[in-house]
């Protein structure tokens, strides 16, 4: 009789694993979201689908639905109280000011361990393959385990006309002579070491651009000096070892607040920028036109702050074309010949854009993923994120698709190997300059506050530098800016905070 | 079955009481709640009692804020108001026989058809002080020969806000006011003018009186938008209020303090305050503009509890008898 009984609870423990194990997923449906529609429209979703919904795939039949609401849309206004409900998507997306939130929040799973568990994931080799910013910026520091992980990597770069350089620097010992092999590159590196390399040298930089012509500019706007603030690879934390206002950092604005203030104008003559607010019009305008001014006067840019996708969205599709004779080739209005719209077509880059670094190496954007602690789903999600993060075949046709910069050493060496150059740099290996700058990031310095407090300084170095009642001084600026932190995050403010 | 029948009344009404309190008594409930704590839209919510009301005696923006907002709306209201006033006496002018005025009425209302998002974008690039068109068209005319800083100087950012939402909204007010003059017979007009009013004293004597219901309700309503003046210098302004914060309207600062600097606690707290400024001001006004009305109804009231305290009395008295 006992040893029935042993039997029957064995055999009932037995159909009760096999029942667990054949979850029907043709009734579950993964929810997505995302901030872009990249992962819909770079095939992302249907590759996973492919690899793990379709027949005879382990999450057969289960529905999968992404949900993409652009940051301008209110992304985090309707993520967050989704997330705090316990309605949250199964997997979501963020920058990284958003994932340091999602992280802090505890809404991500600790995908670390859920690496660790895989048999078909390395996590150590992951690790080392991953840059090591990237890898950094998703640890959950209550944990010590990521929680985030992105596939790219989007460092920033000084943009910038190599035939206007040559113009007004032309004549200055080193400068390379045209003609000479990699003109561009090497135009690029003397840019480096004599005129981007530091916050002064930015801005003699672009005083010398405005006294060799009256109408020419360096920079667009001073949008274009914010990623320079630090002005070192190892800057400050806004929030010290207490957990307050971190006076280290307040005295490393100081520089780039002067610099904000000298280089602003009333008007353009009196400015050392083109005065054009970044995207906005005119700003697009300059990177391959002159700029008219409402008096009818005509301005010249040189220069632009963007990250790895913008050159790709931003200054390509805005850079002069030329045709076989070198000829500008315009673009043509929507009812143009078909002559026209052909040449346009045929037309190619002319090639005359470097891409420097600034005085500190920076980023801007990219996409990290992560899966929802509370999700119950979390392995068909774990594997959705193996489809993307893990799978380096596919991640290498990924980027041979859209040309971007990834964050995964062995996609990225033999594509930088092989590279040949991008035509509109006058064949320069953007690729390894962009590779070079994302080893040199740092970001464990980032905290949550970062955003809030560059967005309320931010304020009050414009109020300064347009001379608004009571800016008188960095003094001014840095006491307002404390009195805003005082009501606006109450927790951090600290009394006796540097006022110069 | 008298009562079962006055219970069922209460089921009738009852649809607008559940949206009445889901969709604007519980969130208010709820900011009263979330302005007792510190909350940053995400994680738990700390409750710290009155502190965030006592930081608004600290805020070094909310005077300005509120000061801003008052300013932009009281242009708006004069202008809108008076703009619409002057197009209604054109139009119920009865020597005039102004033709058109369903065509009018659908051109002066079409700016409040259009989204505030593309109304931003087409004034920021109009009055662009270095590249707009307005400048442009000023600079070719000859009449500047200095750019105008229409969103760069901070009375002109006002008043350019100002007259944006003037333009918007007047085609409201006239729609709505020529609607009040149309229910007056024109027989009145007529007679007035036989009599040899002028249209002064028509506006005076018969417009104004037949369109003051909708006069107030203009100006209430106009009173409690403009003291929630966000779209335009939110968008124009891409959130951050320049120039020198007077276009950081009490909504702008609201929304920043909830949604950019995740100081939902605060903003709760400075939400409520300015719900109560609101009502405050709504009662007010209402009281003002209505003291005619508010007199009668309490000479009423009055005569009324006399009259049945006499005939109380009465009653009381032959009782006794």
């Amino acid at each position: 009789m006992k040893k029935l009984l042993v039997l029957l609870v064995l055999s009932l423990s037995a159909l009760l694993v096999f029942t667990a194990c054949s979850t029907d997923y043709s009734k579950e449906k993964l929810v997505i979201w995302s901030f872009t529609d990249e992962l819909d429209t770079a095939g992302d979703i249907e590759h996973f689908k492919e690899m793990f919904t379709a027949e005879g795939k382990p999450y057969e039949g289960m529905e999968v639905e992404f949900v993409a609401v652009s940051i301008q849309d209110g992304y985090m206004d309707k993520i967050l109280p989704a997330l705090e409900a316990g309605n949250g998507p199964d997997i979501f997306t963020g920058e990284l000011d958003h994932i340091k939130q999602f992280i802090e929040a505890g809404y991500y799973a600790d995908i670390e361990t859920m690496m660790d568990k895989d048999k078909d994931v390395d996590l150590a080799a992951e690790k080392a393959d991953y840059k090591d910013y990237i890898w950094q910026s998703g640890i959950d520091p209550a944990t010590g385990k990521l929680a985030a992980l992105s596939w790219q990597v989007t460092p920033g770069a000084i943009f910038f006309k190599v035939d206007m350089a040559a113009e007004v620097w032309g004549t200055e010992p080193g400068f390379p002579a045209e003609g000479t092999a990699d003109y561009n590159t090497a135009v690029t590196n003397w840019m480096n070491d004599n005129k981007f390399n530091t916050i002064d040298n930015l801005l003699e930089a672009q005083k010398e651009v405005k006294a060799y012509n009256a109408n020419w500019r360096l920079f667009p706007d001073d949008q274009s000096v914010r990623h320079f603030a630090a002005g070192t690879n190892d800057p400050a934390m806004w929030i010290d070892a207490n957990g307050k206002l971190n006076p280290e950092k307040i005295k490393e604005q100081i520089p780039y607040i002067n610099l904000v203030k000298e280089m602003y104008g009333d008007t353009i003559d009196s400015s050392l920028t083109a005065n054009a607010g970044e995207w906005s019009g005119p700003w697009f305008d300059a990177m391959d036109k002159d700029l008219v001014d409402a008096e009818g006067n005509t301005w010249q840019v040189m220069a632009y702050s963007m990250p790895t996708w913008g050159l790709k969205y931003i200054i390509e599709p805005n850079m002069e074309l030329v045709d076989e004779s070198g000829n500008t080739v315009t673009k043509p209005a929507e009812d143009a010949d078909q002559a026209e719209k052909d040449a346009y077509a045929a037309a190619h880059f002319k090639g005359n854009w470097g891409m420097a670094s600034g005085p500190n190496s920076y980023f801007w954007g990219g996409t990290y993923l992560g899966i929802n602690a509370d999700s119950k789903l979390s392995e068909p999600a774990f594997a959705f994120l193996k489809s993307m993060l893990f799978d380096k075949e596919r991640l290498a046709e990924r980027q041979a698709a859209d040309g971007d910069m990834y964050s995964v050493e062995s996609v990225m060496a033999p594509v930088i190997a092989q590279y040949d150059g991008r035509e509109s740099l006058g064949g320069m290996n953007h690729l390894k300059v962009f590779n070079e700058e994302a080893a040199k990031i740092n970001l464990s310095n980032v905290t949550v506050y970062d955003r809030g407090l560059n967005d309320l300084l931010g304020i009050h170095i414009t109020n300064y530098k347009q001379g608004a009642d009571g800016y008188n001084s960095v003094s001014d600026v840095l006491k307002a800016f404390y009195a805003d932190v005082q009501v606006t995050f109450p927790e951090i403010y600290v009394e006796g905070l540097p006022t110069e | 079955m008298n009562k079962l029948k006055d219970k069922i009344g209460y089921v009738f009404i009852s649809p607008f009481f559940l949206v009445f309190f889901l969709f604007n008594a519980y969130p208010i409930l709820f900011t009263v709640y979330l302005s007792m704590t510190r909350y940053k839209g995400y994680g738990a919510k700390t409750f710290i009692g009155a502190d965030n009301f006592k930081l608004i005696f600290k805020d070094p923006n909310l005077v300005d804020a509120f000061m801003n907002t008052i300013k932009i709306w009281g242009v708006n209201i004069f202008f809108q108001i008076f703009l619409a006033l002057l197009l209604v006496l054109v139009f119920s002018d009865i020597k005039y026989k102004v033709k058109g005025l369903g065509f009018f009425r659908v051109v002066f209302y079409l700016p409040n058809l259009i989204a505030a998002a593309s109304i931003a974008l087409i004034f920021v690039k109009l009055l662009d002080k270095d590249y707009g068109v307005v400048n442009q068209l000023l600079f070719s005319i000859g009449w500047i020969d200095k750019p105008i800083g229409w969103l760069t100087n901070p009375i002109l950012a006002q008043m350019s806000v100002s007259g944006i939402q003037t333009w918007m909204w007047f085609g409201n007010s006239f729609i709505l006011f020529m609607a009040s003059v149309q229910a007056v017979s024109k027989e009145t007009f007529e007679a007035a003018s036989i009599d040899g009013a002028g249209r002064l004293q028509i506006l005076k004597n018969i417009t104004i009186p037949s369109i003051k219901p909708i006069l107030m309700y203009v100006m209430v309503t106009g009173l409690i938008g403009g003291l929630q003046l966000f779209d335009i210098p939110f968008l124009i302004t891409d959130g951050k209020g320049f120039p020198e914060g007077s276009l950081n309207t009490m909504i702008v600062y609201i929304y920043n303090m909830a949604f950019v600097y995740k100081n939902y606690g605060y903003a709760s707290a400075l939400s409520f305050v300015l719900f109560l400024v609101i009502m405050t001001f709504t009662v007010i006004f209402t009281l003002l503009t209505n003291r005619t009305e508010i007199k009668e109804f309490l000479h009423k009231r009055k005569v009324s509890k006399e009259r049945k305290k006499e005939i109380a009395n009465v009653k009381g008295s032959a009782k006794d008898e």
